[in-house]
């Protein structure tokens, strides 16, 4: 029971300590204009290139943006244990780990998803969307494995902040390789093949293809091997990030080397 | 003679060429708010109308505690504040109405590290402020090279200011502050933070340009340095001044005093509220020092005061006892003690 | 006058090119937008269309570096310290900020540089200019027009504390509306107006019809206008910031 609740509201305090999007100067600009604006950037840059239709970029983007959120915001949480000194007090508590850390990366799903669904009304508003009513419920789905997906890449990356100083750049370098590699804005089939095998290794790539499936129609058996593919990704980088932080934890308590990491 | 602040001498001293800096009735009051959605401001009167001059080429100390307004005065007469009511004046130029003109014929040097772009040289800095400053390009290289030899920063003038130890910040922020040959300086704390060498070389770098012709307004919480270096002191404590006058007539204010420093270990609260009950005691102040108290006992008793004030003190570890005449910081703790 | 404007252009490019992670940042975003543009564009497209495309990505930067720059130069100087000396300085206070705002626009040159690079060496951009000598000249009046339009901007939003953010999200919009990558005949006829006030718009066209052909001339004297423009508007905000600031001081100076 303790593990749940430091599941809820270690995962909370520390996402609003650290990441502070609840200030509204700060939350609303990166949090609705950007996203915004940036799919609406390329819903026209695609009608000027004839590339697709606005319902394949408004998809896409409203899935990229929920990157931000996932992966600055978490591993900036968990790496900021480091800067805020809070580290070494956590590892010396008797919670579970598997809770603790991943507690850090609900808020940001949370986040992820609202940033998505705002994408998609607004894009189906502004632009010449179509969506089919009966795909919405799937594409919620579709909508959480995204972000659930991003948050697990910030849980890696994060371990690594742990180690690295100046982790939110590297976080922040994803942000434009994702942009270019997903799938969102450029069609993948476009890309060089080693470019777009580094794409299918990351999130969003097959979240974005079960996406656009669902709304064009297809059902979500159809488009489920994509959605499970997204899924795994998601899961095998929290394992990932998990077992990164257990070895940075005992490697420190070997080393004695916790706050000067 | 020191002089009453509330007195009014404006009129005397406005059409007197040898007064370079004057102030008359300064008030500076802030609004400040709190709480985002119903905001609730209170208004903190900074400086409470204050009146003092400088005459030219003299070296004025205004020395008051943290928070006492000291650096709203700076503030105020370097124009980057308008007076909430009051007059100030540099060389007969009014700093509200003639910011453009004051700009010109002041330097200001603000304490810290801060105030420079550090991912550049010193002389780099020192160029472009002499930009900014209106330094005519013709003379400029000359009078950097003199400014550096001033303030001792030759040879390491090309080195990033990011590399610099904050003594040297300081000695540059000086020699920013004199590209332009200001007839008027002021300095806020200058030697805050600085090590002990660094700040009685900054303290020698000061007097020498005092003794050149410059008119100086020094802020400082370190006594002995107002002691040291200013022709006359003003005292300020929480936007008033108590007095005005040199180091030698605040001193005289509590001449006739004796100074009695105890040094005590584990006197009580009560204990020291019974030796301000001793007769012939003027104040009692603590202060704390590692593990012992020392207590300085003001009194217009001679060295007779000590048996009585031992008494008091009697469940009390004592250890040293010294009975001795009062230091400008005595009189300091005293004005502002009684304020 | 002139002295203090070269002075502090000269002082300020130095700093923020002596930071790598600025200019690092100035180089990879273009780079990155030029890529999605070569391949939305697709491989096989006139040669031209990219390297217009190239361009666009190049001024997508210069305007980023702005947008964010100036909401973030007054924080900066506040930051560093220098904003209370500059202020106290003998010289308008404009004419120590605009050197600033024009300093985040010329670190443009970097991704200019870096983009072209970038697409002749891995895309085989050919490096053809309709006009060079157009083009040499629109490049500095379009910096200079669009760091006039990061003045405008860092004297209105020098009010709000959070000028860096709001800058910030001017990014995006300002990309679409001054038709940088997106050829303003994709959008809405109303953007349309709104562009033609915005000296970038016409910066990119300059920038463009040198490259493609045209008439450029046109484009760069709406630019040197405006440019003047904003420096009127300019002024004025910053007097009555510097009003406000000394009777106030909430906006604290240090």
């Amino acid at each position: 029971m303790n593990s749940l609740r430091v599941f809820f509201r270690g995962g909370l305090t520390s996402y609003r300590a650290l990441f502070g999007w609840l200030n509204p100067w700060l939350g609303v600009p990166m949090m609705a204009v950007t996203p915004l604006f940036q799919l609406l950037f390329f819903a026209y840059l695609g009608r000027a290139t004839g590339v697709a239709s606005d319902t394949y970029f408004v998809v896409g983007n409203s899935l990229l943006a929920a990157a931000l959120p996932g992966l600055v915001g978490v591993s900036g949480t968990v790496s900021g244990e480091r800067v805020t000194k809070t580290l070494g007090m956590l590892l010396s508590s008797p919670a579970n780990r598997l809770a603790l850390f991943l507690g850090r990366t609900l808020p940001a799903v949370v986040n992820g998803v609202a940033v998505s669904v705002f994408c998609l009304a607004s894009g189906t508003l502004l632009l010449d969307v179509r969506i089919a009513a009966s795909a919405v419920p799937a594409l919620m789905l579709v909508l959480v494995v995204c972000a659930f997906s991003c948050s697990a890449l910030g849980l890696c990356i994060g371990a690594f902040g742990l180690r690295v100083r100046d982790v939110s750049v590297l976080a922040w370098v994803f942000i434009p390789v994702l942009l270019l590699v997903s799938g969102a804005n450029v069609p993948v089939d476009r890309l060089p093949d080693w470019v777009r095998a580094i794409g299918s290794g990351l999130p969003l790539a097959h979240g974005i293809v079960a996406a656009r499936g669902l709304v064009a129609g297809r059902t979500l058996a159809d488009s489920g091997r994509a959605l499970v593919l997204e899924l795994m990704i998601g899961l095998a980088y929290t394992g990932a990030g998990i077992l990164l932080l257990r070895l940075f934890e005992f490697e420190s308590r070997r080393t004695a080397s916790l706050e000067t990491m | 003679m020191w002089a009453n602040p509330a007195l009014d001498y404006s009129a005397a001293v406005a059409a007197d060429p040898l007064v370079a800096v004057e102030v008359v009735g300064l008030k500076r009051s802030y609004r400040s708010g709190k709480g985002v959605f119903r905001r609730r401001s209170s208004e903190i009167e900074a400086l409470r109308g204050i009146t003092f001059s400088i005459q030219r080429g003299e070296l004025f100390g205004l020395l008051g505690p943290n928070g006492a307004g000291k650096t709203t005065t700076i503030k105020v007469l370097t124009t980057l504040l308008l007076p909430s009511a009051g007059t100030a004046r540099v060389l007969g130029l009014d700093v509200a109405r003639q910011p453009r003109e004051v700009r010109g014929v002041i330097g200001c040097v603000f304490g810290g590290d801060r105030g420079l772009y550090d991912r550049l040289s010193g002389l780099e800095n020192l160029r472009y402020f002499a930009d900014v400053y209106r330094v005519p390009a013709r003379g400029q290289r000359a009078r950097i090279d003199e400014l550096l030899e001033l303030v001792g920063l030759k040879g390491r003038e090309r080195g990033r200011v990011e590399t610099y130890s904050r003594g040297m910040r300081q000695r540059l922020h000086i020699a920013r502050g004199l590209l332009h040959d200001p007839p008027v300086l002021f300095l806020d704390e200058p030697t805050l933070g600085l090590d002990p060498v660094g700040a009685r070389e900054l303290r020698q770098t000061i007097a020498r340009l005092q003794q050149a012709g410059k008119t100086i307004l020094l802020t400082t919480h370190y006594m002995f340095e107002a002691d040291e270096l200013c022709h006359r002191i003003a005292v300020i404590s929480s936007g008033s001044i108590l007095a005005t006058g040199t180091p030698a007539d605040l001193k005289g204010r509590i001449a006739d005093r004796t100074i009695v420093e105890i040094e005590a270990f584990g006197a009580s609260d009560e204990m020291i509220e019974r030796l301000r009950s001793v007769a012939g005691v003027a104040s009692v102040s603590v202060e704390l020092r590692e593990q012992a108290q020392v207590i300085l006992v003001q009194s217009s008793r001679g060295p007779e005061l000590v048996q009585p004030l031992l008494r008091e003190l009697e469940d009390a570890r004592v250890g040293k006892v010294v009975s001795r005449q009062p230091t400008l910081e005595d009189a300091y703790v005293d004005l502002v003690g009684s304020a | 006058m002139i002295r203090v404007l070269a002075s502090g252009l000269r002082i300020h490019f130095l700093q923020l090119s002596r930071s790598a992670s600025d200019v690092l940042g100035i180089t990879v975003w273009p780079i990155l937008y030029a890529t999605i543009a070569y391949y939305m564009f697709g491989a096989e497209s006139d040669p031209r269309v990219l390297l217009t495309a190239s361009l666009g990505a190049t001024v997508m930067a210069i305007w980023s570096s702005v947008a964010f720059g100036s909401g973030g130069a007054i924080e900066l100087q506040r930051r560093l310290g220098t904003l209370e000396l500059l202020v106290a300085a003998p010289v308008p206070f404009g004419a120590v900020l605009a050197p600033i705002t024009i300093a985040t626009s010329a670190i443009g040159v970097y991704a200019l540089a870096a983009t072209l690079l970038w697409g002749r060496l891995l895309f085989g951009i050919p490096l053809h200019f309709e006009h060079p000598l157009m083009f040499a000249l629109s490049l500095p009046v379009a910096i200079v027009a669009i760091g006039m339009l990061g003045l405008v901007l860092a004297s209105t939003l020098i009010f709000y504390r959070a000028s860096l953010f709001l800058g910030a999200s001017f990014e995006y919009p300002g990309w679409l509306v001054m038709g940088l990558l997106v050829p303003l005949s994709v959008l809405p006829g109303w953007v349309a107006p709104i562009s033609w006030l915005l000296a970038p718009t016409w910066g990119m066209r300059a920038i463009r019809e040198s490259t493609i052909g045209g008439s450029p001339l046109r484009a760069i004297a709406m630019c040197l206008a405006l440019s003047a423009c904003y420096a009127v508007i300019a002024v004025a905000f910053l007097r009555a910031f510097e009003r406000l600031a000394r009777e106030r001081a909430t906006l604290a100076l240090t």
